[in-house]
């Protein structure tokens, strides 16, 4: 591995890497500080560090990989690149430190505290053990870490949360207050349920967050609640008008329906499936192509990834990537032929990133935010062994043939007969006997080349 | 073999497409799971769990306030 940047510079961040922060506890604790040499040297590191790289989205991102796979002189790369590579590499290091900081959190007492958060959460922990259910939540969150940093940050944000709470959060005790409170204000189950209607959206949630998070006061609070178009525009000013001050007052009622019958969803399983069903579809388009939130979903979701890993289908694939490779490289030496055994290595390793890359993103797709959301991505898992690393890929890679190797077989078929019937050529014309008489067409029949039909005797 | 028997019965769930049975299932035989389905799971359902419990808090914490806007609308209205 090529020289550490230079130690001025190394030097001049020394002050920052000396302390870290806790992520749950925000207690000030030891950074870690590896440098990319120490990074390379394990190749789980290395990858979570390639990972980290590319949810940089940065166009250069998988070149700066390749050059980096290929130990390519840091002081050959561009001195933006090493920018990159520094702030990465402090990234890198922020996460490790708090996910031993995680790692240390989530003991026993914790894992048993999180148990009481959720049925579910009860019945496993208790099957595994707190001890054992810790090591499998801290192993999980080290994988999100370099690969969503998105979903690693809101399940931190939710163990901050938790912990902030100074006797933890026991679920049940809160179902129980949610349940009277509805009672309070003396309305049914079954007349909150009417998701057929329409629920409350994504939108009633945002609401929710907002009204208790501000301190808005008087009538800023009501118009957060109530459309514009129903109070008059003009300063806001309440008029002695009978039929608009029951309007208002009416929509206060709608929204308080909104609310509970959002509340209602969290205390009846049954309806919260359906409530959920109108939030995924009123929720905002994501950028990928595919996304999963019903069982029939995660099916047809799991058919297709089954049948692109068929080998004909992993076949038919490859050879369209070798095509292409091997155009690329003519472009390059226009008097290469064809690639040599040290390009079909190269094709080879560059088809199994791009499998394993294709292959991540299915097993990552995105779960939409429903109630089975954990439960989809586990059986993805559990039903598809998705090759761990590229390693492990290229293995598979180089069971397939390339086009040349492909053909081969039927050329050298074709070779061999040819070979024949130019051999009974020779002897029928030794013997003098006339290729074109009975006998001679029965002896060259006999060697038909492939493909070609056999003309019939008249 | 635990663990095929676990994937056939999955995958007859998977066919019925029920979402309920199939998470009974899974939690049921957690200890059989891989490690790496263990961790999905709990980790997911921590999310679920905690989501839910927000939403909760913060719900009962706005039909409080609610109630207290219509108060103040009421009184407003009485003194207009």
């Amino acid at each position: 591995m090529a020289p550490e940047l230079s130690s001025r510079m190394r030097k001049a961040h020394e002050a920052f890497r000396k302390l870290d922060k806790n992520p749950i506890t925000d207690k000030e604790v030891p950074a870690e500080d590896l440098s990319l040499r120490q990074i390379f040297e394990t190749e789980q590191d290395q990858e979570q560090f390639f990972d980290l790289l590319r949810q940089k989205q940065r166009a250069e991102a998988p070149a700066i990989v390749d050059a980096l796979v290929r130990n390519v002189p840091l002081e050959k790369l561009r001195p933006h690149t090493i920018e990159l590579l520094e702030e990465v590499r402090k990234e890198y290091n922020h996460r490790k430190t708090e996910l031993r900081e995680i790692r240390a959190e989530l003991d026993a007492a914790e894992m048993a505290e999180i148990g009481k958060m959720d049925k579910r959460l009860a019945t496993v922990v208790g099957q595994v053990g707190p001890q054992k259910a810790g090591e499998l939540f801290a192993r999980e969150l080290e994988r999100l870490a370099f690969s969503d940093s998105t979903k690693y940050q809101e399940i931190v944000a939710q163990l901050r949360e938790k912990n902030k709470r100074e006797f933890g959060r026991d679920a049940v005790a809160l179902d129980k207050r949610v349940a009277e409170r509805l009672r309070g204000l003396g309305i049914s189950e079954e007349k909150y349920f009417e998701a057929t209607k329409g629920g409350p959206s994504a939108e009633t949630e945002r609401k929710i967050f907002d009204l208790v998070s501000e301190r808005l006061t008087g009538w800023r609070r009501v118009l957060r609640w109530i459309p514009l178009s129903t109070v008059r525009r003009d300063k806001a000013k309440l008029y002695n008008d009978y039929l608009e001050q029951e309007r208002l007052l009416a929509e206060l009622d709608d929204r308080r329906a909104d609310v509970a019958k959002l509340l209602q969803s969290t205390i009846t399983p049954e309806h919260q499936i359906a409530i959920q069903k109108h939030i995924v579809e009123g929720s905002e388009i994501m950028p990928y192509q595919e996304r999963v939130g019903t069982i029939d979903e995660l099916k047809s979701h799991m058919e297709k990834v089954e049948a692109t890993r068929k080998k004909d289908a992993m076949q038919k694939r490859f050879n369209e990537f070798f095509t292409a490779a091997a155009k690329k490289l003519k472009e390059k030496d226009p008097a290469k032929q064809q690639p040599d055994n040290n390009d079909i290595a190269k094709i080879k390793d560059d088809f199994a990133k791009a499998e394993l890359k294709r292959l991540k993103e299915y097993k990552d797709v995105d779960y939409k935010k429903t109630t089975f959301s954990a439960l989809f991505g586990a059986v993805f898992d559990l039903l598809f062994k998705i090759p761990g690393n590229k390693k492990t890929m290229l293995k598979e890679v180089n069971a397939l043939k390339t086009p040349q190797e492909q053909q081969a077989p039927q050329q050298q078929q074709q070779q061999t007969q040819q070979q024949l019937r130019q051999q009974i050529l020779d002897q029928l014309r030794r013997q003098g006997i006339s290729p074109g008489s009975a006998l001679g067409q029965a002896m060259l029949n006999a060697v038909q080349p492939t493909g070609q039909k056999k003309k019939k005797r008249r | 073999m635990e663990l095929d028997r676990i994937k056939e019965q999955v995958l007859a769930l998977l066919k019925n497409g029920d979402e309920k049975a199939l998470e009974k299932f899974l939690v049921q035989n957690f200890k059989n799971l891989p490690d790496e389905v263990q961790g999905k799971l709990l980790v997911g359902w921590f999310n679920d769990a905690a989501r839910k419990m927000t939403l909760q808090e913060k719900a009962l914490a706005a039909l409080e306030e609610l109630d207290k806007i219509e108060m103040s609308l009421r009184e407003q209205l009485q003194s207009n």
